[in-house]
């Protein structure tokens, strides 16, 4: 199972209180958003990819089992292999039994989520292996030893200041004194590192943004270059997938291509899209000798058929994290799970357990942002409040806001003691404001949110009053 | 291992089975394969100069294009691009270059082969070229190494004005069209400008792990047959 760990109103409150995260985060939301919507604005049809998008989605997961079987088969023809994997536990032994039965000791990675997901890096360093993150982004987290706080800028909370004290640590071959205030110094410093490291690994990973059933592909969308790299200058090629990620064809990768990269980043298409099929062939001059594909379950299927269902249509672009008020006040680590955002708080209680992941459904504030500009369609926040059913149901939810409910219960079933109450309440808490938090009930919930003060009247008497 | 397999699709099947039985799953999926859906093409690639759309769509993604008429043009317009931006006049070509009877100028050392990631300046040729997005596609083969397409610092790509095609869905048919056998290519690259990142402060910068700048020579002709 996925591993979270989380006291989302302790981490809420302490990263709003974060200089540099909040200039982070006020970064991000300016770049990413803004550059959706001008993504969106230059392609008329978006919209109508969008429906194509998720009808492709829909109709991969009805026929799951028959795609992934086609898919393996196709995979094989390649000359390539394919491991399933039940869990996180599986896909680890998978990989290191495949990176030591080639003596490997080192492992450029491109980036992966489902890497982060089960918490790869660790596992193969206390076997032996040295993981190098070879996305930028990534790399500064593994120097940092974070996890990453969004799903396509894994370093987006760190600033420039911060990735130069990550680089003088680890790169202490260079001089001490070198400067390291611009960014493209830094760039240039990672560049040669991490050239070096492509060139001498003994075996490379990627993840997979789809894996196509058609020809036994997987696919890899990137800026830099450097899953490119990770697969075809090692002898081996590991692709670490999620089972929901295959597609039908050629043709259905190419309408969700249209779709990803413009929720993503707001470019048109990332720099880099790269199929890769099966190891390189006989007479090839160049590419890995050896192409395995690690199928992961992990809690994904029993997602299939359940209120969760849609959440397997989503292909990780991040919309919903950009879009998010929540996310964008609080940043992705407060989530406690690799998955963050609103994306997050649906998939990580099905992945890690609703009890371990009980606070993740109410880090929203359901404002419906996100399913908004999902390029998928997925309906977030209804699953979100499906969560919080689920958590209600199995007793999850603390007992002061159990009270607060049956007592608001209690009042809602009876008008005329409910009006009466909501009035002499709205005009105490006129001249107190402090005093919701002694509203009966009510108290649990404001331990973690404020008011603006009361009119001083109830909501049935402005609306008689403007009728 | 077999046992993961079997549990995995055990797991999946009881929540398809009751939408559809096994055997229409399987015959749906096989056709769907068999006859890929076709969605809409974006107008931006209708009733337009594919050539034209193409060059528009590349320079806005940091890359730089030349049109030549003819493959004797070739080997100068190379060239050029190297000195005007001061850059050595040393390149390794993908061999399939060596079959097109190009000329190279004397001030130009090419040699064709793989590389190792000493080569300043890789010159390769695409098979396609995609206007929706100024996509160029490259394809891995016995006469085109991959690596030189990101391991030197300047990538060079001849591409022949007929093989640019409006959408991604006619660079596919493009490819399943002249493929050598039943398999894609073990790496198909679509590439789209040079390198890049946002990961520090949401700065772009150009040039991470792969090439700092791509130029995209635009020749009328098609080489002729070897
Ligand atoms: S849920 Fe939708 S918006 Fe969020 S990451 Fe997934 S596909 Fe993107």
């Amino acid at each position: 199972m996925m591993h979270v760990t989380t006291d989302f109103p302790a981490a809420a409150h302490e990263a709003l209180g974060d200089k540099s995260l909040q200039a982070a985060l006020a970064r991000m939301r300016q770049g990413f958003v803004s550059g959706r919507a001008s993504a969106v604005a230059r392609l008329p049809e978006f919209d109508a990819y969008r429906d194509a998008a998720r009808a492709i989605r829909d109709h991969t997961l009805a026929h799951l089992d028959a795609y992934l079987e086609i898919f393996e088969a196709n995979v094989k023809a390649a000359g390539g292999q394919v491991h399933w994997c039940r869990d996180g536990a599986e896909a680890r032994e998978t990989i290191l039994r495949i990176l030591q039965s080639r003596g490997a000791k080192t492992i450029a990675k491109g980036k992966s989520m489902v890497g982060e997901e089960i918490e790869l890096n660790a596992y193969l360093e206390a076997n032996g292996v040295r993981p190098v993150e070879t996305d930028l982004g990534e790399y500064i987290i593994q120097l940092r030893r974070e996890t990453p706080s969004h799903i396509i800028a894994p370093a987006t909370h760190v600033s420039k200041a911060q990735v130069a004290d990550a680089f003088r640590a680890a790169h202490t071959l260079l001089p001490a004194d070198r400067s390291l205030a611009e960014a493209d110094t830094l760039l240039a410093e990672a560049r040669a590192i991490l050239r070096e490291e492509f060139l001498n690994a003994d075996a490379g990973m990627t993840g997979a943004n789809f894996l196509i059933a058609e020809t036994g592909t997987s696919v890899i969308v990137t800026n830099e270059g450097n899953g490119d790299l990770s697969q075809t200058v090692p002898r081996t090629h590991i692709v670490l997938a999620g089972i929901e990620k295959v597609v039908p064809t050629l043709d259905d990768a190419a309408v969700l291509l249209r779709v990803l990269a413009r929720s993503a980043t707001g470019q048109e298409i990332s720099s880099y899209t790269t199929f890769s099929t099966g190891p390189a062939r006989k007479d090839d001059l160049d590419g890995p000798g050896e192409y395995h594909v690690v199928m992961l379950d992990n809690g994904r299927s029993a997602l299939l058929g359940s209120a969760f269902h849609d959440m397997l249509r989503c292909i990780r672009c991040g919309a919903c994290l950009n879009h998010c008020p929540v996310y964008g006040a609080v940043g992705g680590h407060a989530y406690g799970s690799v998955y963050p955002g609103p994306m997050g708080s649906v998939l990580s209680p099905a992945l890690a357990g609703i009890a371990a992941a009980k606070h993740l459904p109410h880090a929203s504030s359901l404002c419906g942002a996100c399913e908004q500009v999902c390029p998928v369609r997925i309906p977030l926040p209804k699953m979100l409040r499906a969560w919080r059913d689920v958590s209600f149901d199995r007793g999850l939810v603390t007992l002061r806001s159990r009270l607060g409910l049956a007592v608001w219960t209690f009042a809602a079933r009876r008008p005329a003691l409910y009006r009466l109450a909501t009035a002499l309440t709205a005009k105490t808490l006129q001249k107190h404001r402090a005093w919701f938090r002694l509203v009966p009930g009510l108290s649990g919930w404001l331990a973690t949110r404020d008011f603006p003060a009361s009119s001083g009247r109830t909501f049935m008497a402005e609306w008689k009053a403007r009728r | 291992m077999s046992d993961a397999r079997a549990d995995i699709f055990a797991r999946l099947r009881p929540a398809l089975e009751a939408a559809k039985p096994l055997a229409a799953r399987r015959a749906a999926a096989a056709a769907r394969v068999a006859l890929p859906l076709r969605s809409l093409a974006p107008a931006r690639v209708q009733n337009v100069d594919l050539v034209e759309t193409f060059r528009t769509r590349a320079h806005e993604v940091g890359a730089t294009t030349a049109r030549v008429t003819t493959m004797a043009e070739l080997g100068g317009a190379v060239a050029d691009y190297l000195r005007e931006r001061n850059l050595p006049q040393t390149a390794k070509a993908s061999p399939e270059l060596a079959d097109w009877n190009l000329s190279w100028p004397a001030t130009l050392a090419v040699a064709h082969g793989g590389t190792v990631g000493d080569d300043p300046v890789g010159i390769a040729a695409a098979r396609a070229g995609i206007a929706e997005t100024g996509t160029l596609m490259l394809a891995s083969g016995a006469k085109s190494p991959t690596k030189l397409n990101f391991l030197p610092e300047t990538h060079i790509v001849v591409l022949c004005a007929g093989r640019i095609v409006g959408t991604y869905e006619q660079a596919w048919d493009y490819l399943r069209k002249n493929l050598e056998g039943p398999l894609l290519p073990r790496t198909v690259n679509w590439i789209t400008g040079p390198s890049r990142t946002a990961d520090i402060e949401q700065t772009l910068l150009v040039g991470v792990h792969g090439p700092k700048r791509i130029h995209i020579v635009i020749v009328d002709e098609e080489p002729a047959a070897p």
